[in-house]
């Protein structure tokens, strides 16, 4: 009787599955960088315009929601790998959202799509395109500084801009950033990344770039019975709720979804962050320039995930002992890497993080017209 | 004719060289010698602790699972059945967090990169026999290509300084001339 209860659940979870899928029109093609069946759900929920654009590397703007904002704009810097869509996955779930309703001029850089022909490194990621970006948002607001939020990866790249460049810097947050590397102390990543076992130049020596599948398989490694097998049975058994199974889709797009890297930038970020702690100990030089974390002596924010097991949280807060900055706040969140971005509980802890920077943004102006500062560069971007 | 106690010798001799043989590129593959003590001392530790708490797990889910027998509710089946893949969970993300799973990792990523890379290697070097350009081609014109706009960026950003300067000094210059004029005029 149990057996014949339970079967006919699983039709009726099997058939909530397949109208999932079928209103989400299918997958996508099948790519050879990303071998995966990646649903077609929509993502991306705040309108968007291109407002610069170099060599595939696009700077978004949002469209503001309030009549005055803050002088001082904020720039999020993403991370090399994988879309920044998770920072704006659903409009409940929208970390974009909560810094535009607090009165926020928000802009964002996506990095794009790496592949054989650019083998840009470090110094042109941070020293070329990220300063050339900034630039172009302090001419856009007429402002002398910004705020900038560096996630993850991008979390170090914006550590290294503001230690080269803190008179362009107003406010630094650093959401789940990697940027201390005691392998002792952080584990996750850096341990699998340990230098007697893991050369990074073996992946550009095969494939040229930094194939996206690799890099997402890597951080699968870190959890692999959740990642491979108990997420789709817990998947599986709740398919009967449709908000979750959304929610699922959404971050199985987002996770298989990814980028390739530029080769060069990964190798160093590995070689020298990873295996070597080179920024936190001032050993990191970008265009022969050395990256003194010193030197970053504007207000600090870090933001870590308590579950965070790609970027756990003494990977970002150790670093704040080694920057030059008093102003200094640790926010916690109780979610993981993803959910510090995109879980409800963590999305509390962004209304502080904006109450923090709004005390630090100078005063509340009127908000400049959205469409007229972009529409020389490009159409308006929907995702 | 085969001197049969020389066809035993070299039979086990075979044996003997095969197991050694076999046993050392088992061991080079293997990432063991490679750990610290500290890092051999907490594999081992983790897996006397998964292995404890195997056996003080399956002890309540041995109960679990007798107490089905009584029970119709499929909500029960699935409550123990989640309890044990989150047991499972726990336990394997212990033995992924330490260095010994993380080199056996690396080691297994290595072997599939340095055969794809051996493999590319030899269709690269076949092609420019016969001529044709290859990926390692477009990378170098790629990274050529990323040297120029670095140069051209460089020095753009020198001349936007210098055309700052000089408007600088023009503005030096007009309040001057305005000065003068005002002075000119008094």
């Amino acid at each position: 009787m149990i057996f014949l209860i339970e079967f006919m659940r699983n039709i009726r979870r099997a058939m909530s599955l397949m109208e999932t899928c079928s209103e989400c029109r299918g997958f996508h093609v099948f790519d050879p960088d990303k071998p995966y069946l990646i649903p077609r759900v929509e993502v991306g929920a705040t309108p968007k315009i291109v407002v610069y654009n170099d060599n595939g590397v696009n700077l978004y703007r949002y469209s503001p929601v309030t009549e005055k904002q803050y002088e001082t704009p904020i720039v999020i810097v993403y991370a090399l790998i994988n879309k920044p869509y998770i920072l704006d996955l659903a409009p409940n779930r929208s970390v974009v959202r909560r810094f535009l309703q607090a009165g926020f001029d928000v802009y964002l850089i996506d990095w794009g799509e790496a592949d054989l022909v650019q083998q840009f490194s470090l110094d042109e990621y941070v020293d070329g395109f990220l300063y050339d970006f900034i630039e172009e948002v302090k001419t856009q607001t007429n402002s002398d500084k910004v705020n900038i939020l560096g996630y993850c990866m991008g979390g170090g790249m914006a550590a290294m801009y503001a230690a080269l460049y803190p008179e362009n810097v107003k406010n630094l947050i650093l959401l789940a950033a990697t940027l201390y590397f005691e392998k002792n102390e952080v584990g996750g990543m850096v341990k699998l990344s340990d230098k007697r076992f893991f050369d990074p130049k073996e992946i550009i020596d095969a494939y040229g770039y930094i194939p996206a599948w690799f890099l997402a398989e890597r951080f699968k490694y870190l959890r692999p019975v959740e990642n491979y097998f108990t997420k789709y049975i817990n998947m599986f058994l709740n398919a009967e709720n449709k908000n979750l199974l959304e929610d699922f889709m959404r971050m199985e797009k987002w996770i298989h979804d990814g980028v390739n890297v530029a080769p060069m930038a990964y190798y160093r970020y590995v070689k020298e962050m990873y295996q070597d702690n080179a920024l936190a100990e001032g050993r990191l030089f970008i265009n022969g320039r050395r990256v003194d974390p010193k030197r970053i002596t504007m207000p600090v924010a870090a933001v870590v995930g308590e579950k965070d097991h790609l970027a756990p949280p003494p990977n970002t807060i150790k670093f704040l002992d080694f920057i030059g900055s008093k102003d200094k706040k640790v926010f916690r969140t109780p979610g993981g890497h993803v959910g510090t971005a995109i879980s409800r509980k963590a999305l509390t802890v962004w209304d502080e993080v904006a109450k923090w920077l709004g005390k630090r943004s100078g005063k509340l102006i009127p908000t400049r017209d959205w469409i007229t500062c972009g529409w020389r560069y490009g159409p308006i971007c929907p995702i | 004719m085969i001197d049969p106690y020389k066809f035993v010798e070299e039979y086990f001799r075979t044996i003997a060289s095969v197991y050694e043989s076999s046993y050392n590129i088992l061991r080079n593959l293997n990432p063991w010698d490679k750990l610290t003590e500290d890092e051999k001392e907490e594999f081992l530790r983790v897996l006397a602790e998964i292995i404890y708490d195997g056996v003080e797990f399956s002890e309540s889910f041995l109960k679990d699972f007798f107490m089905l027998s009584y029970t119709s509710d499929p909500e029960v089946w699935l409550k123990i059945y989640e309890k044990w893949l989150s047991f499972v969970e726990k336990e394997y993300r212990k033995l992924t967090e330490t260095t010994y799973m993380a080199a056996i990792f690396n080691s297994l990523d290595d072997l599939y990169l340095l055969s794809t890379a051996n493999i590319q290697r030899f269709m690269d070097g076949f092609l420019h026999y016969y001529g044709f350009a290859t990926k390692f081609d477009i990378i170098k014109l790629g990274k050529a290509y990323v040297d120029l706009k670095q140069d051209l960026k460089r020095e753009t950003r020198k001349i936007k300084t210098g055309i700052n300067e000089i408007k600088e000094e023009v503005g030096k210059l007009r309040e001057e001339i305005k000065k003068a004029k005002r002075g000119d005029k008094r």
